[in-house]
């Protein structure tokens, strides 16, 4: 398992290294872009978890849809915002320099921690069970709740029909 | 509702879908030009010559200055010298600008003598703008390229003898027909 | 020690040599499709289409590629420089990392992910940004504008999209297309489509829209944006974009083929009807289905006109969501009734 604790050793190295990033970089949109990579990578943890379920789930609805939400509204700040990077932490680069200390730190820890504590685990994600348990156990639920979701587009339908009629009156 | 039910069935998507889909078993209409060339037809108007009497060697014009007369364009330039006691009139000089002509025939089908022919040869396009102004040399040229490749004996063009022309209108030769006999 | 470094090297250079034969083949179909959409759009429009390069112009495809590479390579001084360069190649390696989770025959399959569905969502989902990056990147107002709409249109179909795959995975009670494939060969009718109809329609609009193709091409509206977030953009790094949406465009014709009609398998009720199709090769017959989705793409792009973009979004929200949850709603009665 040396490999997989490299990899993880590799990939929190990333995430750490991005989230720096974050802060170093004065233009918003490669601020944005590292957090997306974050996201992304933060599924690629959870496949190390053995949760291959939250993993996609993660990068669909964090990386996926809410973050491009995100941009939606950086593409509607003025543009003297986006271009001019204010040079404002160049000189205090400095104060980096304990956490820095730190996270070599943190990182060697780790590093030496991974091969005794990483274990391979037995148990997978299994959809059957939990489709068995959702539509069977509790399948009054998951339709009641189909029901409701399905509600508020025909009010919706009905809603735009009835103002489609009176608008053309 | 019926509108509805229309939109649910994609009556309108499946009826378009089979036109094109109809469409794709057709034979394509395009001609792939310098490989394949178009049937022309008898009426086609081409390239312009000078039709090179068999008899004498030369043109047929006699310069009665109709075809300049008649050009809509005005691209036709005839220069002639009248003899004095005959009052014949002789050709000296016949240009057209073939740039300026707008192929619409009229100077074959007034042509008394059927001298001039907008002949079936239509690739003589050039980046030389002098290449395409005729002058008489030319246009007996073109009618001799032309006539080498023609298929059969007999050479006449439909606007020469044009029907429905009532026949005291029409010239003495007209009235029987020109004809220009190129092979025996 | 050393032995499980050797099984790893080997395994390393089996995937290697897989991921190799799959790129090939999408690469030269890709290449080929513009070939044959070209040809096959000129035929429904009375044309030819190409017929000098090569005999009947099959040679085509390997002159565009050298044209596309000898082009000029031109940055935009407005552009944002990285991010301009990197746009085209998140996209294309959105579209082209799909492959890995697709079995293309009961045995060959790069990766075994027991999630393969939602791979491709998430990937559907992540391509996006190349697109939105490229629009944004190259500081021309027609590519933003195509920009904002391809990714407005991208995010609102993949709803419905994911919806509809919901009733397929509800049915097989796995997210892996191999599973899937293997319990629609075994369920009542042999292939979804018939069961789930409406999902199975909603489904196939939903892959138009997520392929940015005719008639919901609107981020490359030319009467309109010109070339919409690809205006900017020449040489191969055009070509890039282009590759991706045909690599997305198989992916897209794969994943219905898999999910719908059977993948690799055929109904027993055809096989009733005609036992010699049991002879066909697995593979062939996904081929040949994944194919006829490629000519209906192809025939599609030569019928429709384009939708207009309030259209495109009302019809998304109004009538294909509500359609993929009642589709939803339906697989789960006939999952009840044990069917």
């Amino acid at each position: 398992m040396v490999e997989r604790g490299l990899l993880l050793f590799v990939l929190t190295f990333f995430v750490l290294f991005l989230f720096f990033l974050t802060f170093i970089f004065r233009q918003i949109l490669y601020q944005f872009l590292t957090i997306l990579l974050i996201m992304v990578l933060l599924g690629i943890y959870y496949l190390f978890l053995n949760a291959e379920f939250i993993a996609a789930i993660q990068v669909i609805v964090y990386a996926g849809a809410i973050l491009i939400m995100f941009l939606f509204t950086i593409f509607l700040f003025p543009e003297e915002e986006l271009k001019y990077s204010r040079d404002i932490l160049k000189t205090h680069y400095s104060s980096f320099l304990p956490l820095g200390f730190f996270l070599a730190l943190f990182l060697f820890s780790l590093f030496k921690a991974i091969p005794k504590s990483y274990k391979e685990q037995n148990f997978y994600f299994d959809l059957k069970i939990l489709s068995k348990i959702l539509f069977n156990d509790y399948w009054i639920t998951i339709y009641i709740l189909a029901f409701l979701l399905s509600l508020p587009m025909i009010a919706l339908y009905i809603f735009f029909k009835r103002e489609e009629r009176s608008g053309s009156n | 509702m019926k509108k509805e039910i229309k939109y649910l069935l994609f009556k309108d998507l499946i009826k378009g879908l089979s036109i094109t889909l109809k469409n794709f078993f057709k034979t394509p209409v395009t001609v792939q030009y310098p490989k394949e060339k178009v049937k022309l037809y008898p009426s086609f108007r081409g390239r312009h010559a000078l039709v090179r009497d068999p008899l004498t060697g030369d043109a047929k014009c006699v310069a009665c200055l109709k075809c300049q007369q008649v050009c809509p364009s005005r691209c036709i330039d005839i220069n002639y010298t009248t003899d004095l006691e005959t009052g014949a009139r002789k050709l000296i000089s016949y240009k057209i600008e073939a740039l300026r002509c707008i192929y619409c025939g009229y100077c074959e089908e007034v042509c008394p003598v059927g001298a001039i022919v907008l002949t079936e040869w239509f690739e003589y396009s050039s980046r030389n703008k002098e290449a395409l102004i005729f002058d008489k040399e030319a246009l007996l040229k073109n009618w001799d390229e032309f006539i080498h490749s023609y298929p059969e004996k007999v050479y006449t063009n439909k606007y020469w003898n044009l029907k429905g022309i009532p026949e005291s209108n029409k010239s003495a030769l007209k009235r029987e027909g020109i004809y220009v006999k190129i092979k025996d | 020690m050393g032995l499980s470094n050797n099984s790893l090297l080997f395994y390393l250079f089996i995937t290697f040599a897989e991921i190799m034969v799959v790129l090939g083949i999408i690469l030269l179909h890709a290449a080929y499709t513009v070939y044959i959409e070209r040809k096959v759009i000129g035929r429904m429009q009375a044309r030819l289409g190409p017929m000098e390069v090569g005999p009947y112009g099959l040679l085509q495809p390997l002159a565009d590629l050298i044209k596309l590479l000898f082009k000029e390579d031109i940055l935009p001084r407005d552009s944002h420089k990285t991010l301009f360069q990197i746009a085209p190649l998140v996209l294309l390696a959105c579209a082209i990392a799909n492959l890995s989770v697709i079995p293309f025959n009961p045995s060959f399959l790069i990766a075994d992910v027991n999630l393969g569905v939602l791979v491709v969502l998430a990937l559907a989902s992540l391509g996006v940004y190349g697109i939105i990056l490229a629009g944004y990147s190259s500081g021309s107002k027609y590519s933003l504008l195509g920009g904002l709409r391809s990714a407005a249109q991208v995010l609102s179909y993949e709803i419905p999209l994911g919806l509809s795959l919901a009733g397929v995975i509800l049915a097989a009670e796995s997210f892996s297309l191999k599973d899937i494939v293997e319990a629609q060969a075994q369920s009542l009718l042999g292939v979804y489509a018939l069961p789930q109809f409406l999902g199975f329609i909603v489904f196939l609009i939903c892959a138009f829209a997520e392929t940015n193709r005719a008639p919901f091409d609107l981020p490359e509206a030319e009467s309109e944006l010109v070339a919409g977030y690809i205006t900017e953009y020449s040489g191969f790094r055009m070509g890039l974009f282009f590759l991706a949406e045909y690599i997305s465009m198989y992916i897209m014709s794969l994943l219905i083929a898999l999910c719908y009609l059977g993948g690799w398998s055929l109904p027993w009720w055809l096989i009733a009807l005609f036992p010699f199709l049991q002879a066909l090769p697995p593979t062939l017959v996904l081929a040949l289905k994944v194919y006829f989705f490629i000519f209906l793409f192809i025939w599609v792009r030569a019928t429709f006109p384009r939708y207009r973009f309030d259209q495109l979004m009302s019809m998304s929200w109004k009538i294909l969501l509500p359609l993929s949850l009642i589709n939803f709603m339906w697989v789960a009665i006939l999952k009840r009734g044990g069917l």
